[in-house]
């Protein structure tokens, strides 16, 4: 009974999550790939049942959330497909190369190691204590997490202020169980990282890989095992992974429209960040990049006023998203402490002398064996070659890619500059590691883009 | 897709069998390993809970909890806070909700690391490797190492590590 139950709460979330996708991408039918229209509506249904959960539950509870939740994503699939017109034929699905059934398999494989790991591996630190109790408080409460959750003294160890859109994913898979159960909920975790597997898949893809080179990101995803295993791994239940596949997923569409000025993508891209600002808080940071590099971009192409129209219209989720989580942490003010000093010059100018120990932390631990093997080096040495390559083709295309690398690490290495911990290399060492996993698929595509320069 | 979430969702709820199994697999090499889960409701937890020695803590710790009113608030008391106690605490505590939890160590005993709301009145207490006061009334014990005492004065914890 309960893989029943556990279908039907991920079929209404994908079901979501796919007419979402449907309404938001153009209309062409060659914008959405096989592979990227289940990734997307996981994605994206994720991001439906728990904004809906958390908006719905000031209102209503239990079954009736539960139902009404279910009634969104039913209408979302049903509106998504009277838009799109669509007709799915399952041969569309199925390779039509030999390379890509092995890079199918070659997936598969990886999918089931994840399910593996998954299943003989407890949720770590933050996966319980941070995620899974308030999908377990949610559960318990109906489906929404009331509001003495949030100023509870005896619980800042939850980081009450941490977005919500994990724990009421799980807490969505909860009240289809009937029962909090933490073995079953690490299901999504696989899910994610399939997701992340089709998206670069569809990456490839659109930006014309060759059969073969489409291996290499799976291939370098393969070679780092904090992606696997360890405190933010697609098997530790944090929101870390999930938080690089939603980015992945962004980049991609931003790069779609980097190279054919396709508005309708810059808009999934916003949707994908909003949702990336509702899963975690360093989905901020990584929103704020991307817009300034499509700023950046509207001002050196000495934009019109449509375009930035256009731009404006995608920042507007992410913004909701920000406004609207930081109105209610404000009003419901968490009695947590905080981990970083107030963001000021006075404070940069009082601490800027951290900044070779922190280099020296940062560099160490791209290079460090146990976490990452080649991974990074082989970033790093596809970022170099990009860069110095002699093409300006490829040139042109690395100022898309890398930028999405380089800038989000760079901030994430400086903002310890910041760190309240007197021990802020420490305290680097401790959460650095979980954020180089937000931009290590997005390096797995760059590094991919590399292979085909080389073959050219 | 339905037929990839079926297989998915099959595989999850066939975890419980496999876990049986699980525990003649080797370990894997690889950095920071979560521990090993026996799989079932409780997977997490119960491993989090294994220093309490005793079988399916978790669902033990639920039912001592759930004799207690909601409204309730208790203080965990430990004599240090090492990594270990500090995890069992938290998982004691999300295990407790809605009941407020606080934790007190021993070795800091003049500041509690999580305190409940100050209108909350605290008359019992969890004691993690630290004996009862002979004023105080042990109500039920989990194993060697956790007991569940009542107080008769509010502030009678406070006092508890500096005997």
């Amino acid at each position: 009974m309960d893989f029943i139950l556990l279908a039907v709460a991920l079929l209404f979330l994908m079901l979501g999550g796919l007419g979402l996708s449907l309404l938001l991408t153009p209309k062409q039918p060659k914008q959405l790939g096989a592979a990227e229209l289940p990734a997307l509506a996981f994605l994206l249904g994720s991001a439906v049942v728990s904004s809906a959960s958390f908006i719905f539950g000031f209102w209503i509870s239990g079954a009736i959330l539960r139902w009404a939740v279910a009634a969104l994503c039913l209408s979302l699939g049903v509106a998504g497909w009277r838009r799109s017109g669509r007709t799915i034929k399952a041969r569309a699905f199925l390779p039509a190369k030999k390379a890509v059934w092995l890079l199918l398999a070659f997936n598969a494989a990886q999918v089931c190691l994840i399910a593996w790991l998954n299943s003989i591996r407890t949720l770590g630190w933050d996966g319980l204590l941070n995620f899974e109790v308030k999908a377990r408080a949610a559960f318990l409460n109906g489906g929404a997490l009331p509001l003495e959750f949030f100023s509870d003294p005896s619980r800042t160890w939850t980081h009450q202020s941490y977005p919500l859109l994990l724990p009421l994913t799980e807490s969505w898979l909860y009240s289809w169980l009937g029962r909090a159960d933490q073995s079953l909920v690490k299901i999504l975790f696989p899910l994610f990282f399939a997701a992340a597997l089709c998206l670069l898949q569809a990456g490839g893809r659109r930006l014309a890989f060759g059969d073969w080179q489409i291996f290499v990101a799976p291939a370098l995803l393969f070679t780092a095992p904090l992606l696997f295993i360890g405190d933010g791994s697609a098997s530790s239940g944090y929101a870390d992974f999930p938080l690089a596949v939603f980015y992945l997923a962004a980049v991609i569409w931003w790069l779609e429209f980097q190279r054919h000025s396709d508005f309708a993508a810059l808009r999934l891209a916003g949707v994908l960040l909003a949702a990336a600002c509702w899963l975690k808080q360093e989905g901020l940071i990584l929103w704020l990049c991307l817009m300034a590099l499509t700023a950046a971009k509207a001002f050196i192409e000495v934009a019109q006023w449509r375009m930035w129209r256009q731009i404006l219209l995608a920042a507007l989720p992410g913004l909701l998203v920000i406004a609207t989580w930081r109105g209610f942490v404000r009003f419901v003010n968490p009695p947590g402490g905080n981990e970083f000093l107030p963001l000021g010059v006075a404070t940069l100018r009082a601490n800027l002398w951290r900044l070779p120990g922190i280099a020296e932390a940062a560099l160490k631990e791209l290079a460090n064996w146990r976490h990452w093997s080649v991974f990074w080096a082989v970033a790093a040495a596809a970022i170099l070659w990009l860069c110095f390559s002699a093409q300006r083709q490829w040139q042109h295309e690395v100022t898309g890619i890398a930028p999405t690398v380089l800038i989000p690490t760079a901030i994430y290495s400086a903002i310890y500059i910041f760190s309240i911990w007197p021990d802020f290399i420490g305290h680097l060492q401790a959460s650095f590691p979980r954020l180089l996993i937000h931009v290590s698929l997005v390096a797995a595509l760059l590094a991919c883009n590399c292979s085909r320069n080389l073959r050219s | 897709m339905a037929c990839l979430l079926l297989l998915e969702s099959f595989a999850a709820t066939g975890c419980r069998n496999v876990a049986r199994v699980r525990r003649h697999l080797p370990a894997l090499a690889a950095p920071q390993v979560l521990a090993r889960s026996a799989g079932g409701d409780f997977a997490t937890t119960d491993s989090y809970l294994f220093r309490l020695e005793i079988l399916e803590p978790s669902k033990q710790v639920l039912a001592l909890l759930s004799t207690l009113p909601k409204e309730d608030a208790l203080m965990f008391i430990a004599p240090d806070r090492q990594p270990e106690t500090e995890l069992l605490y938290r998982t004691i505590a999300s295990l407790g909700w809605p009941r407020e939890i606080g934790a007190l160590h021993c070795n800091e005993p003049s500041t509690p690391l999580f305190k409940p709301r100050q209108e909350k009145s605290i008359r019992r207490l969890l004691l993690y490797r630290v004996n009862a006061l002979p004023s105080s009334t042990v109500l039920a014990q989990l194993g060697e190492h956790l007991k569940l005492v009542s107080v008769k004065e509010d502030s009678e914890w406070i006092s508890y590590c500096s005997r």
